[in-house]
Formats: structure tokens, C-alpha cells, sequence
């Protein structure tokens, strides 16, 4: 388009232009580099010291600047540490799959955690627990699945065949109000859940051919 | 690169009622900008389908329905800010090389830009994580928590970068720094597949190809304007930078000539605040 | 059109904060380079 410079690296007037530079640069920030200007000053016989008043008018006096920035990357810094210790501490959010939930459900007795798995077709059932508005239904991920009762309210976009974490416990026995779960395992256990999350997968497409994954497959396949 | 950045003086120097760093190329890049968001737009909001697919019942629709239309924005956000910190990293290493003005100028640029996209991918996530996934934001979330890390530490670049300081001992910190983050943009990359447990985010659409016709067509073009937008913003934001330096320079050469003057002349030099005593060392 | 105030806030936030840093960089390129010689405006092409 236009033509290129040999070397696109010059450097600006300020390195190697003029003299002094070094330490003028510091001196023209009115900040530090005092030993540094002075003995240039008295090579080149000027007085480099900083100038702090009387051609700062209006602008920000360095100090402030340097205050402000510095306490800018500390905040950086302190929000990093603080994301990453609630990352690392915060395993809230590591969750098993329901088929690893159900082989280890002896171990996870007790224990709260997140299971992740798919609604199953037609297993969706609105109940009550304690008076609160509760939905049951059963979740599979490779083809095992797991009865669950969730109390509250699901997000929007819940619905049989779009993966879920559920955050809650193990209980063995049958729900209150609930004999059996319609389309479910009924093996006994359930998983009370109080904190469900959507997992959307990547799919984008209206047609899937090849879309029976891993947590696909249940919801689709093991409807009754 | 330079093509697009500008002219060497050398060869044609500017005139002198330039007073904007805009020139014809920018001016291309700007219009070609206006027009691909007009296009954008209209893909985004009209041509393009809502997301939505048979469910396993029976007569119903899964997906993301209308909201996957915030997808146009956040996904070019995302890939763009790994380009413009991935440049940024790339330009400093260059820099702490070739100790030029032009490699820390364009690294400086690089980094407030992916700073910026790096935040419009963070709120649009938010926004976006909502009402899909039913939260704005978890701590826990790999993918999540390292992009706020990645923002983070480009913001402390930037902030670094403001600590006035000597010139070249400044561009030689932030360049440590801007190399040392892009650790980070692999990490925020892959980790929906490293740590597949411990996200909500899905794993890319575009590497696995789960995405056709006019949806996958409207996401390129957003890449494509995305694109445009950060080519044209690097070009202004590298000229500004290579201004700040010469007007810092300008600036330190007149208080030199200043005080060159004084030199000259001890009496008129006494009256100053500081250091007058020493303003009369001069011959 | 289902979630318009999610997907309205997603794209205006983004708009307001692009066309903000760019007209923020046009602004402060107008200001400096009245401050800078023509002859140190290096990479400023001559075309206006």
C-alpha cells in the first residue's frame, strides 16, 4: 500500500538525542533519580532538580499520579489473589457426573456436592416439600441415571434434554408426597437438591446427527 | 506492519495541519467498520434463526432461543482479546530485544485494547450466564474466574505502565509483565477442556464445528467486524502512544533548553523554588 | 423475542463501551498532536 521503512525501530527523540536524557527523564517526572541528575548537572553545568510547582499548573502532580497507580496494580494484585483463592478454595463448583455420583454414593453419604447430568424426557413433575414449591424429575449421564427432587424454583431454561448441575446431598428413602418418580430408577435414593445451575452444551445446530454424547444421550434415548 | 500504521517521515513528511492521528488507511478501516456492524446487525437480529432444536418430549424445542444472539458480540470479544494480549506479549518480547519506542508503543496499544475487549467479553458473559445457566457469576467456575484473572493483570499492566518513571525503565517493566501474562491466555483458552468439571462454560462451538448456515455465517461476520474494529482502534491507539512518547520527550527537551537558558543567566535562574542555589553553578 | 432485555443490555454495554474508548483515543490523538512538532509525528501518513 505504501512503502515500508527498512527498520520500523527508531527510536523516539527522547533516547539518544540531546543530553542528559537518562536522567532528565526521571527529572521530568519530578520523582526520584535525584543522585543520577545531579552528577549529570554538574557534567553538563545545568541544574536538572525536579520542579514540582510552578510548571505543574493543572495537571496532576506526580506524587498523586504515582499514589493512584500504584494503588491500581495493588488492587490488581489483591483481585487476583482473591479470584484465584476462591477458585482454588471455592469447590462449590467441581461436580461429578451422575454416574460417578451413583458408583460413589456409599462414600458420598451425607456429603454435600454437584451432580451434573441430563433431565430425562417425560420424568418432569411438579411437587411440594414442606410447603415449598419443589420439581421432581430424573437425571442420566452415560446411561445411568439418578432420581432428583429440587426445591425452588428451575432456571429458564430447564427442560428435559439440556444438561444440569444440581447442588445437594444423597438421601435414601422416597420424597414426601411423592410415591414414585414417574419415567425414574426408583431404586431407593434420591438426591435433594436446593441449587440448580443450566449447563448449555456447544450445540448450535437444529439438526443433530451426531449430537447422542455423553450427556445428550440419556435425555434423548432413555425417555419412557 | 508499518504500512498500516504509518509513514516513515522520512519519506514523506507530514503536513503540518495534521492534528489527528487519523489517516486515509483508518479512514478505510472506519468505513469498512460502520458499514460490517450495519451488516452485523441485520444478520444478528433479523437473518439469523433464534437457537432452538427438537427437545426428547415430544413437540418441544430446546436451546438458547433469542439470547444466543449475544453470542455475535462475546465470542469475537473473546478470540480478539487473545489476539490483542497475545500481540501485546508477542511486541514486548520484540521489545525487550530491540529496546525500540515502536515495539513498546505497539504493545502498550495492544494491551489497553484487549483490556477493553477483555472486559465487553466478561460483561457480555454475564449477561449472557443469566438466563441460561441461572447465575451471573461462580467463583468456582474455571473458565470465569481465569478471564477475570487475565482482565486483571492486563489492567495492573496498565496501571504499571501509568507509575511515572524513566521511559525506558518503565516499557522495560511493563514489556517483563506483558510477556509474563499471555501464560495466561493458553490457560483461559483451554480450560474448559483441562478442567471439563469445573465450568459451566461449554467447550468452543467453532472448534467442533456445531454450528451451520446463517448462525455460523453471523458469528464469522462478527469475528470479521470484531476484527476490523480492533485493527482500526491499534492503529489510532499505536499512533497516540508514539505522540505520548514524543511529547514527553518534546517536553523534557524544552525544560532542558529552559534550564540551559538559566544556566546562562544565574540571576534570572535564582528566583526559582527549588534547587536555586545550585542555578547559579553555571558558568 | 424471548430474553430482549438481557440480549438489549448485552449489546448496548458493548457498544457504549467501544465507541467510548474509541472516540476517548480520537479525542486525546486531537489534543497531543497539537502539542507534537510535525516533524516528530513519525507513523502519521501525510494524506489527509
Amino acid at each position: 500500500m505504501t512503502e515500508t521503512p527498512a527498520d520500523p525501530a527508531p527510536q523516539p527523540a527522547g533516547a539518544g538525542e540531546g543530553d542528559a536524557v537518562g536522567a532528565g527523564g526521571a527529572a521530568a517526572d519530578g520523582e526520584g533519580a535525584a543522585g543520577a541528575a545531579e552528577s549529570d548537572a554538574g557534567a553538563a553545568g545545568l541544574d536538572l532538580t525536579p520542579r514540582r510547582r510552578e510548571d505543574r499548573r493543572g495537571r496532576r502532580p506526580p506524587t498523586a499520579r504515582r499514589v493512584i497507580s500504584l494503588l491500581v496494580v495493588a488492587a490488581a494484585v489483591g483481585g487476583i489473589t482473591f479470584a484465584l483463592v476462591r477458585l482454588v478454595t471455592d469447590a462449590s463448583l467441581f461436580f461429578l457426573n451422575t454416574d460417578e455420583a451413583v458408583e460413589r454414593r456409599d462414600e458420598l453419604s451425607g456429603q454435600r456436592f454437584r451432580m451434573q447430568g441430563t433431565p430425562v424426557a417425560h420424568s418432569v413433575t411438579e411437587t411440594r416439600v414442606d410447603f415449598e414449591q419443589a420439581v421432581a424429575f430424573s437425571v442420566s449421564f452415560e446411561g445411568v441415571s439418578a432420581d432428583v427432587v429440587h426445591v425452588g424454583s428451575p432456571p429458564d431454561l430447564f427442560t428435559p434434554g439440556v444438561p444440569v448441575v444440581l447442588e445437594g446431598r444423597w438421601i435414601e428413602g422416597v420424597p414426601p408426597d411423592l410415591d414414585t418418580f414417574a419415567c425414574g430408577v426408583n431404586d431407593g435414593y434420591y438426591f435433594a437438591s436446593d441449587h440448580m445451575l443450566v449447563k448449555h452444551d456447544n450445540e448450535y445446530r437444529d439438526t443433530y446427527p451426531d449430537r447422542l454424547d455423553a450427556a445428550g444421550a440419556g435425555g434423548a434415548a432413555e425417555g419412557c | 506492519m508499518s504500512f498500516l500504521l504509518g509513514r516513515s517521515p522520512d519519506r514523506s513528511p507530514p503536513r503540518a495541519a495534521l492534528t489527528h492521528t487519523g489517516s486515509r488507511t483508518t479512514r478505510i478501516l472506519g468505513a469498512g467498520v460502520l458499514v460490517g456492524v450495519v451488516g452485523l446487525g441485520l444478520c444478528a437480529f433479523i437473518f439469523s434463526p433464534p437457537d432452538s432444536r427438537p427437545g426428547p418430549e415430544a413437540g418441544t424445542r430446546i436451546g438458547q432461543f433469542d439470547v444466543v444472539r449475544l453470542m455475535y458480540v462475546h465470542v469475537p470479544a473473546a478470540i480478539w482479546t487473545y489476539v490483542a494480549l497475545g500481540t501485546c506479549a508477542a511486541a514486548s518480547a520484540v521489545y525487550l530485544w530491540r529496546r525500540s519506542t515502536w515495539w513498546d508503543s505497539l504493545a502498550h496499544a495492544c494491551a489497553e485494547i484487549g483490556v477493553v475487549l477483555c472486559a465487553v467479553t466478561l460483561l457480555t458473559g454475564m449477561i449472557w450466564g443469566r438466563p441460561v445457566w441461572g447465575t451471573w457469576w461462580e467463583w468456582g467456575d474455571v473458565r470465569l474466574v481465569t478471564t477475570l484473572v487475565l482482565f486483571l493483570a492486563y489492567a495492573g499492566y496498565l496501571a504499571l505502565r501509568s507509575v511515572p518513571a524513566a521511559p525506558e525503565a518503565r516499557a522495560r517493566r511493563a514489556a517483563i509483565l506483558g510477556l509474563g501474562g499471555a501464560v495466561l491466555i493458553p490457560i483461559v483458552n483451554r480450560s474448559v477442556e483441562w478442567w471439563e468439571n469445573r465450568t459451566l462454560h461449554q467447550q468452543s462451538t467453532l472448534e467442533e464445528l456445531r454450528i451451520e448456515d446463517l448462525t455460523l455465517f453471523t458469528l464469522v461476520l462478527g469475528i470479521f467486524v470484531m476484527g476490523l474494529l480492533v485493527l482500526w482502534l491499534v492503529v489510532h491507539r499505536f499512533r497516540l502512544a508514539w505522540l505520548e512518547a514524543e511529547a514527553e520527550s518534546a517536553g523534557l527537551q524544552a525544560a532542558l533548553a529552559e534550564r540551559r537558558a538559566e544556566a546562562a543567566e544565574p540571576v534570572a535562574a535564582g528566583a526559582g523554588e527549588d534547587g536555586a542555589g545550585e542555578g547559579s553553578a553555571g558558568p | 423475542m424471548t430474553h430482549a432485555g438481557y440480549i438489549a443490555a448485552g449489546w448496548s454495554i458493548s457498544a457504549a463501551l467501544l465507541a467510548g474508548y474509541a472516540v476517548m483515543i480520537l479525542l486525546r490523538g486531537r489534543r497531543l498532536s497539537g502539542k507534537v512538532p510535525a516533524r516528530r509525528r513519525r507513523w502519521m501518513t501525510a494524506e489527509d
